[in-house]
């Protein structure tokens, strides 16, 4: 008996603590807000060439290949890097369900659409670097609060020795997928969590128009027996044997691999999905200046460069003309047509119709 | 002999905890393994059992060898020191569990198992747990439960050694009055000696793993063959420079005795225990019945003493 | 002196206050925090999420169900099996289980479904390379064999555990009396089992529900409550509807709880002893079933770990494996500091999770403080939330005023501190059993205070207790994922972390790599206490 008394009494403080803190976040981002308005006239300052020892940069990234450029930027300012991999839906999940607190100083990579909707939000920072300037126009935002570090091409990865195996021959186009005889064989990853597979669908509506390319991926759907939960899945499993196709982000790396393993990369005759990955500075991080900083240097050509190594990219792929990168024979022509400023404004309402759309696949 | 155990040794690491053991009992004999602990008379006990493979020596029971057989197919019962009693099954059926592997039905096991709780006075409990009942009572639910498949020996280890000082009395006259109802051939294992003489038959005083003396209580008590049979078995007064020794009760007062001088007295209820200087400087006990009134210290009486000599013994 | 006397009894106060504030702060408060997100929307209270879920995701809730009772029931059996092998067995086969079983408990829980995929996979080494079929083992049955894998040893432990608590002499009286092993083991062992049985089917159950990281892995399609309570925080960003879902799960780990606690009480009163070696034949049918079920266990666990071992010094290329040591070298650029951080947590986790555990056994048992047994009640349920639950729970309740602790290490260490306090405190209590009123209270009639009671007598009394209390946190937090999982911020990375992101990625080379790097140095500091803690003493006899 007694026990229950003291577990109600608990109860009573404790949500009278609660409802205490329930208001606290929303006082603090008018607060915020009053803040920002002030500042604005001060954000197009640079910052020069500071030194960094003793701080920190976070960096929430799409995967652990960076480092070297993590560590040349450390070897320059001094700075520490401390990164965490995380694909770019999740990022804005996570934001959004601790209360707009950001995770980061920096967001370096992820498909645009997360970023623009971070726009949206209110959590990005505002910056233009001096080097910015050189930077074609589609590759950064025209406010300041987004840049893009070169852009992600979709293709399959075809495995046909496993295909042989079921008699079937290797797909070249987006429509072949959709034909039945592949069933089971095809591996995405939930767009809600990919930004590469976001960009497959929004390219692919921005291809055929809304109605048709919804038909086609309620067919799509019933090739598919369940979808990625990260980014990289699809690649992955396609080389490990699961799957014989596996629509993912190519690259050099890729290519690598495919050789390696005796598979195929193939650019999908109708057309090439593709999104330009983000780079940003979050609001109210503790490292801001490192953050504006660190987008200094990745403008310079030597690292954009270097960037283009670690991401195997073509030099077509990269964010200023004239930069060096592998040849990966990515046909420019087949880049589909796609409207980026809905990008992120439509972002909402297509993920919500997909997700009715393979509501089999997933219990929601 | 209905049970002979020839040769039996055990070791343990190296450590030999029986040596080289043999003797024997009668059918319906009540035989006693007395000693310190450690000497090894609870290995001699798991032994028999068939919880432990003796490193050499046979065991036959009524003609039989039952050396390497093990533990469920011996007819043989044991009453731990602990009990034993199966904590979630209900007295009765603890009672008649060894019937079932005889193969008595139920129905009958239970009239069997009520007969025997009669015989150990525990009628009425049979629908008890053992943690609902007191020592003594868990007790009886062990004999009950080793007698009930009629087997061809009793083992006891120590059974007593948790019970209060008069519980152990009783239930010590009552198990004796059972085996000779049954007239079971039983292996009692004590370190208690009043407990050994007041119930054995036979009396096998062991230690350190061998056996010392094997012998009727009397013949123990009165002549000890060996130092420690001697030491172990009852109180002495040595007298080392006269190479002689004598038990308590070989002392009593007599005007012919020779003179001594009362050292110290301890009242104990029924007796009272004098330590005595005689006149060549040895001290010696003694006891006397709780009648005539006491002595004082410093009083000088008279004793006659019945010494014995020492060389008799072996080590 | 007598200011001396007066600190130590201020120091004593404020012990017993820290006690009871950490302990309401950072168990129940998050808690509280999980159910008022669930069902108050903007204040007011609002249950429409929950309804939405119950009417359409009910069959989330079906599916792990499921997959719960078949895990237990499974996982149960199997323990029951191999403790029962154990105690027919002889030292030497004993010390082997007792190994395996001890590996399997220092490994990062889903590292049992890495090895399936390899193993079973489509091109797995046994379905593919052995058998040549081609089969999708994804889905449910797959989720039910790796949990109930990684569940068995932990319950293997809690039934020789049990035992050991058997005086032997009522085996030895059933033999004696006739029965055979078939017999004894089915009149007696069992039946003095059963409590324990439920014991660990209940914990088993309960962990069933709160594992997400394994039907991520191998589930496919299938997905359970844990699982979507994942997704929910991780691509929807819902948190509301993550709260719910753990809502709905703490449903059933309530009443597992709330049986547990009956339970528990009753068990575990005796000291252990030993258990002694040959003490039945190994004859009989049970037996042989025993054998043969503890067998193909540690069968699937050996193959299990070979293929982890190998899977980490072998790359594919072409579909022929070949000996590298290039994983190793990958995994360099994944891990820097996180392995030290893995480290450092694990480590406050267990020294101050130990601490704290006697700390509550000593004012619960020996003081009789009057509202500890409430705090106790109150330490025990993290033993049944879920993991995620916890997570989130901590987010909600530190992330505003006056605490800001998201993004921080603070609360990471928080966190993992609290989520194994059931168990610390649980030692806790029965280290001050051991401790007899004698001894204690010599102390007082020489002079001391309750606190002096504490530090020269409790503490070094229960140093074989601490150990125990340290390995488990210890380990437990090296191998953490669910309840940290949103708590994580770059800074914050963990060995664990980098683990079950390089899986999803599907690079299992390097996973492997990482796991066998968590065992060795988990083993190795376990092993590393232990000489510092126990040996000690053992030397000094």
């Amino acid at each position: 008996m007694k026990k229950i008394i003291m577990l109600i009494i608990s109860i009573i403080l404790i949500f009278g603590l609660v409802a205490c803190n329930d208001n606290a976040p929303s006082d603090q981002n008018k607060e915020v807000k009053e803040q920002e308005q002030t500042n604005e006239s001060s954000t197009n300052e640079t910052p020069g060439n500071i030194d960094f020892t003793g701080k920190t940069l976070n960096v929430v990234t799409t995967s652990e290949s960076y480092v070297p450029l993590f560590e040349k930027f450390t070897e320059e300012t001094g700075a520490k890097v401390e990164f965490l991999s995380m694909s770019s839906g999740e990022v804005i999940s996570r934001i959004k369900a601790e209360g707009g607190k950001p995770m980061a100083d920096l967001w370096f990579g992820g498909g645009i659409d997360a970023f623009m909707q971070a726009k949206e939000d209110g959590i990005l920072e505002q910056y233009t670097s001096p080097e910015i300037e050189t930077v074609l126009p589609q590759y950064k935002d025209s406010e300041g609060y987004w840049l893009s570090k070169g852009i992600t091409v979709v293709g399959f990865m075809v495995n046909p020795t496993l295909l042989e195996e079921k008699n079937l021959e290797v797909p070249k186009s987006w429509k072949d997928l959709a034909d039945a005889k592949y069933k089971d064989e095809i591996i995405m990853s939930n767009p809600s969590i990919s930004g590469t597979n976001y960009a497959v669908v929004k390219g692919l509506i921005d291809l055929y128009g809304e109605e048709e390319a919804w038909n086609y991926f309620q067919k799509l759907n019933d090739n598919i027996p369940f979808y990625g939960k990260r980014g990289g899945d699809p690649q992955e499993k396609v080389v490990a044997g699961e799957f014989a196709i596996g629509i993912i982000p190519v690259a050099k790396k890729p290519f690598d691999i495919a050789s390696e393993n005796g598979l195929e990369i193939i650019w999908p005759e109708e057309g090439i999905p593709w999104v330009p990955e983000g780079v940003a500075i979050f609001k109210n991080g503790e490292g801001v200046d490192v953050a504006k900083a660190f987008v200094d240097f990745m403008l310079k050509d030597e690292n954009q460069e270097l960037l283009a190594e670690l991401d195997g990219k073509d030099g077509a792929q990269m964010i200023k003309p004239g930069i060096k990168g592998y040849e990966i024979g990515l046909p420019e022509d087949k880049l589909i047509t796609q409207d980026l400023s809905t990008f992120g404004t439509l972002r909402e309402s297509i993920l919500n119709k997909w997700q009715e759309v393979t509501k089999d696949k997933e219990s929601r | 002999m209905f049970l002979e155990i020839s040769n039996l040794t055990k070791k343990y690491n190296n450590k030999t905890v029986v040596s080289n053991v043999s003797f024997g009992v009668e059918e319906g004999e009540l035989l006693t393994i007395l000693g310190p602990s450690g000497c090894g008379k609870t290995t001699i006990l798991k032994a028999l059992g068939g919880f432990v493979k003796s490193d050499d020596g046979k065991v036959i029971l009524d003609g039989i060898d039952i050396t390497d057989f093990p533990a469920e197919e011996r007819p043989v019962s044991t009453v731990f020191q602990s009990y034993g009693l199966f904590p979630h099954m209900s007295v009765i059926d603890n009672v008649i569990y060894g019937l079932k592997f005889i193969g008595i039905k139920r129905k009958e096991a239970e009239k069997i198992g009520i007969e025997m709780l009669k015989k150990v006075h525990l009628q009425g409990e049979e629908n008890k747990r053992p943690s609902q009942l007191s020592g003594g009572q868990q007790q009886r639910v062990a004999v009950a439960r080793g007698l009930v498949t009629r087997p061809k020996l009793l083992l006891l280890d120590e059974p007593l050694s948790n019970l209060d000082a008069k519980l152990r009395l009783e239930l010590r006259s009552e198990i004796k009055a059972i085996q000779r109802e049954f007239n079971i051939t039983t292996i009692f294992v004590t370190h208690d000696q009043e407990e050994a003489f007041s119930i054995a038959d036979k009396i096998m005083l062991m230690n350190k793993g061998e056996l010392i003396q094997f012998s009727r209580p009397r013949e123990l008590y009165e002549n000890p063959t060996t130092k420690f049979s001697l030491d172990f078995i009852g109180s002495v007064n040595y007298d080392e420079k006269n190479s002689r020794f004598s038990r308590l009760e070989d002392v009593y007062f007599d005007d012919k005795g020779e003179e001594m001088e009362v050292l110290d007295y301890s009242f104990k209820g029924q007796i009272i225990e004098y330590t005595l200087l005689t006149s060549d400087g040895t001290t010696i006990r003694t006891v006397s019945l709780n009648r005539k009134g006491e002595f004082a210290v410093g009083e000088k009486v008279n004793a006659i003493v019945n010494w014995s000599p020492l060389d008799k013994l072996d080590k | 002196m007598k200011n001396i006397k007066y600190i130590k009894k201020i120091l004593d106060k404020l012990l017993i206050s820290i006690i009871y504030i950490s302990i309401l702060v950072f168990i129940l408060y998050p808690i509280l925090c999980v159910f008022y997100q669930a069902m108050f929307i903007d204040g007011s209270f609002n249950v429409n999420v929950l309804n939405d879920f119950l009417i359409n995701d009910i069959k989330l809730l079906g599916n792990s169900l499921k997959v719960a009772i078949l895990s237990t029931i499974i996982s149960t059996i199997v323990a029951i099996s191999v403790g029962i092998f154990y105690l027919v067995s002889n030292k030497r086969t004993r010390k082997i289980i007792n190994l395996i079983m001890m590996l399997t408990m220092i490994s990062p829980p889903f590292v049992t479904s890495l090895s399936y995929i390899n193993l079973f996979g489509r091109r797995g080494f046994i379905t593919h390379d052995i058998f040549g079929l081609t089969l999708n083992t994804y889905g449910m049955w797959g989720i039910v064999l790796m949990q109930s894998l990684g569940f068995i040893s932990l319950n293997c432990l809690v039934v020789t555990g049990s035992l050991s608590r058997i005086n032997s002499k009522i085996i030895y009286s059933a033999r004696d009396l006739g029965a055979d092993t078939t017999s004894v083991i089915k009149d007696i062992v069992i039946p003095l089992l059963r409590p324990t049985m439920l014991i660990i089917a209940l914990l088993t159950f309960v962990r069933s529900l709160a594992d997400f990281t394994t039907p991520a892995i191998i589930g496919g399609n299938f997905n359970t409550m844990a699982t979507e309570a994942y997704l929910s925080m991780v691509a929807y960003g819902d948190i509301t509807r993550a709260s719910v879902i753990n809502v709905v799960l703490f449903i059933p780990a309530l009443f597992v709880f709330i049986i547990y606690r009956k339970n528990i009480q009753n068990t575990n009163m005796n000291e252990a002893n030993e258990l002694e070696e040959d003490i039945l034949s190994k004859n009989g049918i049970l037996y042989q079933i025993v054998k043969y079920i503890s067998l193909i266990f540690i069968f699937f666990i050996i193959i299990q770990y070979s293929s982890i071992f190998i899977s980490a010094f072998t790359k594919k290329r072409m579909g022929i494996s070949y000996f590298t040591l290039k994983n190793f070298i990958e995994t360099k650029a994944y891990i820097s500091k996180t392995f030290m951080r893995s480290i450092v947590y694990s480590l406050i986790s267990g020294i101050c999770g130990a601490l704290l555990g006697i700390l509550i056994g000593y004012y619960l048992e020996i003081r009789k403080l009057r509202f500890m047994d409430f705090i106790d009640l109150v330490a025990t349920m993290p033993y049944v939330i879920p993991g995620s639950f916890f997570g989130i729970g901590y987010i909600l309740a530190f992330k505003g005023a006056p605490f800001f602790l998201t993004g921080t290490a603070t609360i990471v260490v928080l966190n993992v501190l609290f989520k194994q306090l059931p168990f610390s405190s649980k030692i806790g209590i029965e280290a001050a059993n051991q401790i007899s009123y004698e001894t204690i209270n010599s102390v007082k009639d020489l002079g001391g205070t309750d606190f002096d009671v504490l530090k020269d007598v409790v503490l070094p009394m229960s140093k074989n207790n601490l150990f125990i209390s340290f390995a488990n946190s210890f380990t437990a937090t090296m191998t953490t994922v669910g309840s940290i999982i949103f708590l994580v911020y770059p800074g914050q990375k963990v060995a664990t972390l980098v683990m079950f992101d390089v899986i999803q990625s599907g690079k299992y080379n390097v996973g492997s790599v990482i796991a066998i790097l968590i065992i060795l140095i988990t083993m190795t500091v376990n092993i590393l206490f232990y000489k510092v803690l126990i040996r000690r003493e053992v030397n000094v006899s």
